[in-house]
């Protein structure tokens, strides 16, 4: 009799807890699509601004002329290191005279001006003082 | 902006670290350290470990005279504000190419 009664007892517990926990999985369940779904959205927006950035960019950056780099450098007879290697964040210039090894090293600087400046603001600089 | 120079003597492991500051493309030198060794020096520089060895005074503090002598021969090295405006251009040039790259980057992993 008393096997019999925690036997039922069991069962009843065993019915509430499977349907208790299907029930909150399934209520759980579009949920996590909304979730997935907004994240979605959020993801492809992002990718879309930073990929008109990127592009905006490539329009506006105007780079240090090869030409006019190598010309100073080759006057005061530099040579830079590391410059091609793009995961370093600065920037090496050596060279040898009067018995002295020479170092310059200076870091990559972010301009202060907005996006659409990125790039342009360098070149003005360079351009008054060369 | 800031850049750091190293003078050190053929065959030799001393010499000088120097602390310079560009102003509108204009060289300024801060602080001029000696060195035993000049690599290593550096390399804690770099990594922002503090040296506990005396590395002299600011330069603004020196006697004028040797403030003088000191810009003058690092002149003579090509320290001169061409240089300062080149080290300018050649960071925000740098700077240009890394975030270009970065910005590539973020885009392929949420792709």
């Amino acid at each position: 009799m008393l096997n019999s009664n925690l036997k039922r007892l069991f069962n009843l517990t065993q019915r509430i807890y499977n349907t208790k926990h299907n029930s909150s999985v399934l209520k759980l369940i579009p949920t996590f699509r909304a979730f997935s779904s907004e994240n979605s959205m959020k993801q492809k927006s992002l990718i879309e601004t930073a990929s008109k950035e990127l592009e905006e960019l490539k329009k506006s950056y105007e780079p240090v002329q090869k030409s006019e780099k190598e010309e100073f450098l080759s006057k005061n007879r530099w040579v830079v290191f590391e410059y091609e290697k793009e995961n370093l964040n600065y920037v090496e210039l050596k060279k040898s005279q009067d018995e002295f090894d020479i170092t310059v090293r200076f870091a990559a600087k972010t301009p202060e001006a907005s996006s659409e400046e990125r790039g342009k603001h360098g070149m003005e600089i360079f351009y008054l003082f060369i | 902006m800031d850049f750091y120079l190293t003078l050190q003597k053929n065959n030799s492991k001393s010499g000088l670290f120097v602390e310079y500051a560009t102003i509108d493309s204009s060289v300024n030198i801060n602080q001029i350290h000696f060195c035993q060794d000049v690599s290593e020096y550096s390399k804690n520089f770099f990594a922002g470990k503090i040296s506990e060895a005396y590395s002299g005074p600011e330069f603004s503090i020196l006697d004028e005279s040797l403030q003088r002598e000191f810009i003058e021969l690092f002149l003579n090295f090509g320290i001169d504000d061409n240089l300062g405006s080149f080290i300018e251009v050649l960071s925000v040039d740098k700077e240009q190419r890394l975030y270009i790259n970065w910005l590539k980057n973020v885009i392929n992993v949420l792709h």
